[in-house]
């Protein structure tokens, strides 16, 4: 089970007769070509998940099959996760795939040349899904932030913007996290 | 939908009950900030809480899925107001000049909103919140887990 790539699939699948009826002039489809206009640039600051690179892909038709994702994004990489959400109104897919590579290269690889590609005749847009954290800080230590910065003047506006948002977001909030901490009290 | 307008979503549902105070949340800001909580005593004592940046790409999508579903042109004038013994659901989105900030009752299952004033309403946010916690749960599970050796 280790080695064996994970799906997930959320809500019910739509395992219809239609949809598989469409299987074969879907592989057809599949065989993308390369849009014309070039891809947008990829997230210039990528963060490693725990367990290697995790990229999205957008605009991915509502019939889109696992199978169809699969196939595509294996030929950049060992694709070691791939998670295919439903609209769980429709049961149709909701328009994203998410999809884990070990080796940044190979998420990079997708990025470059899977976005504009035509999947169903829909162009996807791909790109990392995460990009690093300037204040790589738990929701907690927020309230820090601005004095901790202070020490280097480079991140100061950087800094005193984030800890604005931290302290308006906080005070915004504050009464619920005051019930989420005190259990007792209820709400 | 442009990338610099504002954007903040704040998403809670809890409830108190057998297992103290249970709750899900997260909130994500226009940089792409995605913070998480969710708290259950439930054979588990200690709160989840993470944090994580998204990229453009992503945030551009949650943009959309939030556009898609309609909710900025729903009110919850109508909707049934919290319940403290079976929980609520506070949802807040700021998209561009258009704001919303709902409370309600938690809805367990569809059901539950047929007799409401505002099934229709309702019905959205019910789908919506699905298709939230969808991402929000595969995002931070990518993001955070190692995959358990079966």
């Amino acid at each position: 089970m280790s080695d064996e790539p994970s799906i997930s699939i959320a809500g019910t699948a739509p395992k219809s007769g239609s949809l598989v009826d469409k299987a074969i002039p879907a592989t057809e489809d599949v065989a993308m070509e390369t849009a014309p206009e070039p891809a947008s640039a990829p997230a210039s600051n990528p963060q490693r998940s725990v367990e290697g690179w995790v990229i999205v892909a957008t605009g991915v038709h509502e019939e889109a099959r696992e199978e169809d994702l699969r196939d595509l994004f294996s030929d950049y990489g060992k694709v070691r996760n791939l998670h295919l959400n439903l609209d769980r109104q429709t049961g149709y897919v909701k328009g994203y795939a998410l999809i884990e590579y070990a080796l940044q290269s190979e998420a990079e690889q997708a990025i470059a040349k899977a976005s504009g590609k035509r999947l169903l005749g829909k162009p996807l847009t791909v790109d990392f899904a995460f990009v690093k954290d300037s204040r790589n800080t738990s929701r907690r230590s927020r309230a820090h932030d601005g004095r901790d910065s202070r020490r280097d003047p480079r991140v100061v506006s950087a800094a005193k913007e984030a800890a604005n948002e931290a302290v308006r977001t906080a005070r915004r909030h504050a009464e619920d996290r005051e019930r989420e901490r005190s259990p007792d009290r209820g709400f | 939908m442009a990338d610099t307008e504002s954007f903040y979503i704040y998403f809670y549902s809890g409830h108190k009950g057998q297992f103290g105070h249970e709750f899900f949340r997260f909130e994500i800001d226009e940089k792409g900030r995605l913070s998480y909580a969710n708290d259950s005593k439930y054979r588990r004592d200690s709160l989840i809480e993470k944090s994580l940046k998204l990229s453009p790409t992503m945030l551009n999508e949650i943009k959309r899925i939030v556009e898609d579903s309609e909710i900025m042109s729903e009110s919850d004038d109508k909707w049934p107001p919290r319940d403290d013994v079976n929980g609520r659901i506070s949802l807040e989105i700021t998209m561009g000049k258009r704001k919303i900030s709902f409370e309600t009752a938690k809805i367990g299952s569809l059901s539950d909103i047929v007799d409401t004033r505002d099934p229709e309403g309702l019905r959205v946010l019910y789908y919506l919140i699905q298709d939230f916690k969808c991402l929000i749960m595969s995002l931070i599970s990518l993001h955070f887990k190692i995959k358990p050796i079966a």
